[in-house]
């Protein structure tokens, strides 16, 4: 939820290899990453700072694993904004996390699959596209999408 | 070569072998050479003794001499090692490269040398190390140098400051023990080791330092704080 973009970042893992020069941090093992109600999980998480601490993580599974995100949605208890990917970029300046290949979120009915999903922290809000214009690799695929309609009473999710 | 029996001279003692004074020459078998050492000696004029005679006295004193100062085995010398050989107090080591700029300075309360055991000990060592990218100060409790200083060990509250000219905020680095391969630029600990730039904290339980702290592998469970 919204108060999420104050907190600090938390990360643990099994190890972590701290570049001084170039500010970065990568961590390896069993991964997870908090914000608030924001976790983002995965074999591998790269953090560059930024001048005054967090600016970005890029979270990779290994084994064809995939790495996973949720966050609670605003205004509920225990209702969350689910997603997962090979590659999932956290940037907490503008509260965006970006699903590369294989990207699926889903949030209370609505799913959400294709190679590319822009989702925002803030506005709950998520742009999928066939191709993301940030990474060429992402072929044009398909996108698949279920949207329940307004008002509707969201069946339960599966 | 055919050595000629000397006249044996009265009341020496004469060889049972080669009693005979009047025999032919023939080639003297070895019993007889203390015939001729006892000649000899008595041969030689006294005045031409005193050279000899000095130069065996000034023998024998050297030989005295060396082993008199030989240093005793350690395995025999009792105690281990209290036995320090030289002692500083309240010293200031400053080192400088070939342009003259310094390259550390090593403050210590007081610095000891045991030299059986070849170990230097330190009393509060603080270090200041200048890099071209930076400076790196470093202090603890105790400090102890082994292999003619290759390997460092310090130990008690040791602290690590790093500072990037490029970056204003100082890296940290606080752990209970921490050993230094300074002429490789590496450090090593295996004792809970806290970091922190800026807000950011990271706890690990041991750590590995390479290039002057620049590149540091934290083993785990390992917990970042990083503020937004």
């Amino acid at each position: 939820d919204r108060s999420d973009r104050t907190q600090p970042v938390d990360i643990e893992a099994n190890h972590v290899t701290v570049d001084d020069r170039s500010k970065t941090h990568v961590f390896e093992g069993e991964v997870i990453l908090t914000q608030g109600s924001l976790q983002i999980r995965g074999d591998r998480l790269v953090v560059t700072q930024g001048a005054d601490g967090f600016q970005t993580g890029v979270a990779t599974a290994s084994g064809g694993r995939l790495a996973t995100f949720r966050q609670r949605r605003e205004g509920t208890t225990n209702e969350y904004v689910e997603g997962e990917a090979e590659r999932v970029e956290y940037d907490s300046r503008n509260e965006r996390v970006r699903l590369f290949v294989r990207a699926y979120v889903k949030s209370g009915g609505d799913e959400v699959r294709g190679p590319f999903i822009e989702y925002n922290t803030l506005t709950e809000n998520y742009v999928v596209s066939g191709s993301s214009a940030g990474d060429p690799a992402s072929a044009s695929g398909r996108v698949r999408a279920v949207i329940q309609p307004k008002g509707g009473d969201a069946p339960a999710p599966q | 070569m055919s050595i000629t029996s000397p006249a044996v001279p009265a009341g020496a003692a004469p060889c049972a072998r080669c009693a005979t004074t009047s025999s032919p020459p023939r080639v003297i078998s070895t019993p007889c050479w203390r015939a001729i050492w006892s000649s000899a000696a008595v041969a030689i004029p006294a005045h031409r003794l005193y050279p000899i005679l000095a130069l065996t006295l000034l023998a024998a004193l050297t030989l005295w001499l060396a082993r008199v100062s030989a240093p005793e085995d350690p395995r025999e010398r009792a105690g281990s090692r209290e036995k320090a050989d030289f002692i500083a107090e309240q010293t200031r080591l400053t080192s400088f490269d070939v342009d003259g700029r310094m390259r550390y300075e090593l403050l210590a309360e007081r610095i000891t040398h045991y030299p059986q055991t070849d170990v230097t000990t330190l009393l509060q060592p603080r270090l200041e190390q200048r890099a071209d990218d930076g400076v790196l100060y470093l202090q603890s409790k105790h400090g102890e140098l082994r292999q003619r200083g290759d390997e460092v060990w310090l130990s008690g509250d040791v602290r690590v400051r790093r500072i990037n000219h490029d970056d204003p905020r100082p890296m940290t680095l606080v752990s209970e023990t921490l050993t230094l391969w300074p002429d490789e630029h590496r450090a090593h600990t295996a004792t809970p080791v806290v970091i922190t730039r800026g807000g950011s904290v990271v706890r690990a339980r041991g750590m590995t330092a390479d290039n002057i702290f620049g590149t540091l592998e934290l083993d785990g469970r390992v917990y970042a704080t990083m503020p937004r």
